[in-house]
Parts: structure tokens; sequence; C-alpha cells
């Protein structure tokens, strides 16, 4: 089964005890700020089964950003969502990475705010909650740079200069 | 982190207290068992900035933590410690002319307001990893301008607590990416400091920093963090940072 991949700030989704003040089973309400929905749709990632698209994904959506950081991401088995009543449409991406564009956005769409609180739920209960370090998130943007798999002329000044300094 | 070098100046009952290495066991803690006012200030010439209450027996934390900043990472720092009724005597120019610049004074009082606004104006911001935002460049071109001055007035707002986790934590990402020689020393200690924070957010924040400043200084503290954090999570990604930090410096030496 493949995954759904949206990008969070981990530290949003630590959960009771590391939050003493959190019950168990709750999820803090920053969580939320994490699904930013736009039109009633939230932006996600397929990624395949065996992960093979994992880390174009994440040089895509890292190569659009301002300056190089580290990436956070949930990563949730896709079954959950047809359970959840939710549907996908494919979307067309807007980052500098041309195939994941093309091929691997998705939007959840038709989201009531009760469908994204219960997404929000499964997300911590049920996914995978990842970090790609800053070097790595460099290295990943340099080396599909030097592959021609993104487009720099899509790439912000102010990353490039980071990535690839003059 | 013990300081190991630095000044410091005490008042107390009016007189100054000059002291001079390791403030730690200097600070007097015995010398009265209530509140005193706590002020803190750079350069001589800058005159004092900011107050704080700090409790003088028991936990003083806060108090060692401004003695580690001034006494490890400042030059010409002072510290000063005064009663409540020796107060307005030290705001006015007269009491000493040395620590008492008025100009000095003024100017980091308008840093104090721009840092306060800056950091009040991001309560209303949402902020993605690795994004710019008003309050990220507001800060960085507050750091450019004013540097440990503005750094001062960062921690102060950070350590006491004068914003929402959120924002510090966003602010200590940032920390970590500026490209700024001169405030180096003061952002590192901030960020090492900020990794025994109470908030998970906060610590976590520190570690990104840390691991955008790619320091090897903070290798040490970074393992004493990770033996002491009780998060799972937040454990394994300091040990990223850690992993991360020795590899620089293994290829850089």
């Amino acid at each position: 089964m493949p995954f759904l991949l949206r990008v969070i700030r981990k530290a949003r989704w630590l959960a009771s005890p590391d939050i003493p003040w959190l019950a168990r089973g709750s999820l803090q309400a920053d969580a939320i700020v994490d699904l930013k929905t736009s039109d009633n749709e939230l932006s996600v990632w397929h990624i395949e089964n065996d992960k093979s698209n994992l880390d174009q994904v994440v040089t895509a959506v890292a190569s659009k950003r301002d300056q190089p950081s580290n990436l956070d991401y949930a990563l949730l088995d896709a079954s959950f969502l047809s359970k959840l009543g939710v549907t996908l449409e494919e979307a067309k991406g807007d980052t500098p990475v041309d195939r994941a564009n093309s091929d691997w956005h998705r939007n959840m769409v038709k989201l009531t705010a009760r469908k994204l609180v219960e997404f929000a739920e499964l997300v911590a209960h049920h996914a995978a909650k990842e970090r790609i370090s800053e070097k790595r998130i460099r290295s990943l943007i340099q080396t599909a740079i030097t592959a021609g798999a993104v487009d720099c002329g899509k790439i912000k000044p102010s990353l490039l200069e980071k990535i690839i300094p003059p | 982190m013990i300081p190991t070098a630095g000044t410091a100046d005490v008042i107390k009952d009016k007189s100054i207290y000059r002291v001079a290495n390791t403030v730690y066991g200097i600070i007097p803690l015995a010398l009265s068992t209530t509140p005193v006012n706590f002020i803190v200030g750079g350069n001589p010439a800058i005159g004092l900035s900011r107050e704080a209450q700090v409790f003088v027996a028991g936990t003083s934390q806060p108090q060692q933590a401004i003695c580690t900043l001034v006494a490890g990472h400042m030059e010409n720092s002072f510290i000063c410690f005064v009663d409540e009724e020796t107060k307005p005597e030290i705001t006015s120019p007269s009491a000493d002319t040395t620590l008492l610049s008025p100009t000095g004074l003024s100017r980091q009082r308008e840093i104090q307001s721009l840092i306060d606004a800056i950091f009040r104006e991001a309560e209303e911001q949402d902020f993605d990893d690795g994004m710019e935002s008003d309050f990220s460049r507001r800060l960085l071109a507050a750091i450019k301008k004013y540097g440990n001055q503005a750094m001062q007035e960062i921690s102060y707002v950070i350590m006491y607590k004068k914003t929402s986790n959120e924002v510090a934590s966003e602010a200590l990402r940032w920390l970590g990416r500026i490209v700024d020689p001169q405030t180096c020393s003061w952002r590192l200690w901030l960020l090492e400091k900020s990794l025994s924070s109470d908030s998970p957010l906060l610590r976590d924040s520190a570690g990104l920093g840390l691991a955008s400043m790619d320091n090897p200084h903070a290798i040490p503290v970074i393992r004493q963090a990770i033996a002491q954090e009780a998060c799972d999570e937040l454990r394994a990604d300091l040990k990223m940072v850690l992993d991360d930090l020795e590899a620089s410096q293994c290829h850089s030496s």
C-alpha cells in the first residue's frame, strides 16, 4: 500500500508523557497548524509503497523553500484515508522538481473541519514522523541539481546561494 | 558551562565590587535572603539595560544563566545587583558615570523596544521550516545592525519567556542560520542554554539551530543534552545533530 506524506513540524506532534499536561491519546492543538488548508483542500504527496520516490519528493519540497532547512514529515499508510472517507485528487504540484509536480502531488479535497481533525488524529496515532537533517537536505538538492532533476530557475536565489555558493 | 573568563561589577549597598574571572561563587548568592534587582549590561559604554528579579537563595538558575552569559561571552561585561532601595540611585546618571552613560542607556532601550516589538508582532504570524517571514527578516536585520546588544535583548525575551514558545522556537532556528561572526558566541550560548528549556519545542529548535550553526564547540553540550533528554524523539533528533557536527569536525580536521 502506498503512503501519504505531509510536511509537519515534529515537535508539534509530541504527545503524553513528553507533553505532561496532555491527556493520554490527545494531540496538541498546535498540530492543526501543520494541516493548513486552502479552499478546503490539503496538499499531500504520494509515496510509493517501496518508498522509491521518497527522496525525490523530499527534494522537491525542500527546494521550494527560502533557505536550506531540516524537513519533518509524517508518513501515513494511504489505506487509512479510505477509512476516513476523504477524496484524494491528483493535482499539479508547485516545486522546482517537475516529475514530483506531475506524478506525486495530491490534494485531499472537500474537507470538513471534522474530517481534518480526524485526519490529524490518524497522523498522530498511525503515521511515522521522520526528520531529514539540514545537511542531508543540502546534499539531496545538490545531487538533484547535478543530475538535472531540478529546475534551478525555479529555486529561490536565497536558497541557491547556500547550496551552491557563488 | 562554567565561565572561565570575564569580569563583573557587583553593586551592593551602593558599593561596587569588582570581580574577576569566574563569576560562580562570587556573585553572592548568600549576601541576601531576599530577591534583589538584577541589571545586566554589556560594554560599560552601553549603560544599563535589562532589569529582572532574581532570587538569591535556593533556585538561582536565572541568575546563574545570565552570569554565565556575561562572563563567558562578553568583553568588558558587568553585572549589577542592587537592593530595592538602591535602585533609584543607580538609574540616575550621577550614580556611576562609567556604568550609566545616558546615551548608551537610551540606545539600549531603543533596541529593547525594537526587539520587544518584533517578538510581539510575531505572535500573529505562521511559520514554516525554511521559509522566511516578516519576523525572521526583522530579527536578522536587528542582529546585523545592533550585534550583541540585540542578542542581549533577544536572550532576555527567550530566557524569561516573554514570548510564546512558538515564536521563541522560530527565533532559535533562525539564530543558527545567520552568518554573523560578531554575535556567534552569544548565539551559540543561547542555543546551548535552550537545550535545557522545559519546553520540548524549544529544546528541539535549539538542536536545529545548533545543526544550522554547524559549530563543533556545541558538541560537548549536545552530548550532555542527549544524556539528559527524557523524550525519545528529541533524543534521537539530537543524536542526528551530534552525528552531523562530528562528521563536520572530522571533515574539517
